[in-house]
């Protein structure tokens, strides 16, 4: 086998070699978003269900304190592909909703004892459970998919292929902790 | 029969045992020293020596047959005067069977570890503690394989455990420490992926597999992850497997609980102490994780 030969095979199996590379490496990086993507999905989905306990917890609390129905009602409706600070921002909207109707209920003894609406607080608390998973996973996700964008040499095929950092779903520090329903 | 009485009883039996442990060691120890004395002693009668070996043989079989006889009425004895009483003592609703175990099917039906082609299971403990119910046995499970190379290995020994979970159904999410070896793959023949949580230390202790991440995330809260390393820190090899309203719990620690030491002299409180601490372990169990029965919220 001349050296020519022998200099073309070792050159051609690099470049098989760093093309099988960089589609693994690209595969990985799609992975890792499309993990994003269905983490983000899970996101919604509980902040869907949650709106929805939570119209209709107002509407219980509606039938006990009709002067306070305008401002329990003020929250975000939730729609389809909503950027990651509307999401947030729905999130702390539904936090203070449920922080007011606690304070209406409080003064409102028959309202606590209602078969509803403590089955529907123990849904709230449900979906406030899957939400927190939800964002945990699509965070922890996150945090793997920008660890890969940055680091080296898989930033290269990153670049590439125009892979974006994703941000995290961040809630306010004062909404982290469980909504209390001590009655 | 008071209790002076049985353990006067159990310490004959335990004597009895170690009589035929040592005839039986004895014996084997002769079947090769006398024989090999013959070759040098009387080279000439080499048909003697096969006939002194099977002679040997003889009481060497009789002690193996009386010490499996006496072993197990000294376990059904020993666990009917100290474990039972220990046991309905610490817990609620006892029902308490040295013999029998889990089936087979329902130990891989829990997804811990590997099933082999050789099962034994013995002490199945069902009750309840502070609400919460649970079932308990001790679980052998190896892999023989026969033929020129023969060899067992062991894939579980230890024990396993059932807590009514009612407050967080998920599907299927199994955690493994990291030196459990033999474990359970694809339970109840669902693929299952292996899932990444946030804590870099939990997972380079642990492998926690699941069919749905998110379902790993839900169950496995921040706090349920420090409660977890806790269990495994004060039990060295442990799995855990969320599935449905069920938590099972496998210990592999290579020791059966509610056994008798024959080895050494029956003593009334140490007896006691030593069947309290393996009930003990399923207390500790409850407590660590926080397990609470189904009546109560989970806030």
């Amino acid at each position: 086998m001349s050296p020519i030969t022998i200099t073309l095979i070792v050159v051609l199996a690099i470049v098989f070699l760093l093309l099988g590379w960089g589609v693994a490496c690209s595969n990985g990086i799609k992975r890792l978003d499309l993990k994003c993507k269905e983490a983000l999905a899970d996101i919604d989905v509980a902040l869907m269900k949650r709106h929805d306990s939570l119209t209709k917890l107002v509407d219980v609390v509606k039938g006990y304190q009709k002067h306070e129905i305008e401002t329990l009602t003020q929250i975000t409706a939730m729609r389809a592909g909503m950027a990651m600070n509307e999401r947030v921002n729905v999130t702390k909207q539904m936090n203070d909703l449920m922080g007011r109707i606690n304070l209406v209920a409080e003064n409102y003894p028959e309202l606590r004892s209602n078969a509803n609406f403590r089955q529907l607080q123990t849904a709230i608390m449900d979906t406030e459970e899957h939400l927190q998973a939800a964002r945990r996973l699509y965070n922890s996700n996150v945090n793997q998919y920008n660890q890969k964008l940055v680091v080296f040499p898989d930033s290269i095929i990153a670049g590439m292929i125009g892979a974006q950092q994703k941000s995290f779903f961040e809630v306010p520090e004062a909404n982290k902790q469980d909504v209390k329903m001590d009655f | 029969m008071g209790i002076y009485e049985t353990i006067q009883q159990l310490e004959s039996m335990r004597k009895k045992l170690l009589i035929t442990n040592y005839v039986m060691i004895g014996s084997f120890a002769c079947m090769f020293i006398i024989p090999l004395f013959l070759v040098v002693i009387a080279p000439g009668t080499p048909g003697a020596q096969p006939i002194l070996m099977l002679v040997l043989m003889v009481p060497m079989i009789i002690s193996v047959r009386r010490q499996t006889d006496i072993k197990g009425k000294y376990k059904e004895l020993y666990k009917s005067t100290f474990v039972r009483q220990v046991l309905q003592d610490i817990f609620d609703n006892v029902y308490y069977d040295g013999k029998t175990g889990f089936p087979s099917q329902l130990v891989k039906d829990m997804s811990l570890c590997r099933m082999g082609n050789r099962f034994a299971t013995e002490d199945y403990l069902s009750g309840s503690y502070k609400g919460v119910r649970f079932e308990q046995a001790d679980v052998r499970v190896q892999y023989h394989t026969s033929g020129k190379n023969s060899h067992t290995t062991t894939y579980f020994e230890g024990r396993m455990f059932i807590f009514d979970y009612p407050y967080k159904k998920v599907f299927s999410v199994q955690v493994f420490s990291e030196n459990f070896q033999y474990r359970c793959k694809n339970p109840l023949e669902f693929k299952t992926n292996k899932v990444h949580m946030e804590s870099e230390v939990f997972n380079r202790e642990f492998d926690v597999m699941a069919v749905q991440d998110v379902d790993a995330f839900y169950v496995l809260t921040p706090q349920m992850l420090e409660k977890i390393t806790l269990i495994r820190n004060r039990y060295g090899n442990v799995a855990l497997h969320f599935n449905g309203n069920k938590l099972f719990v496998g210990i592999n620690c290579g020791m059966n609980a509610f056994d008798g030491n024959p080895k050494r002299p029956i003593d009334y409180n140490t007896e006691r102490r030593q069947a309290y601490e393996d009930g003990r372990v399923i207390m500790d169990i409850i407590e660590a994780l926080e397990i609470r029965p189904a009546e109560e919220p989970d806030w």
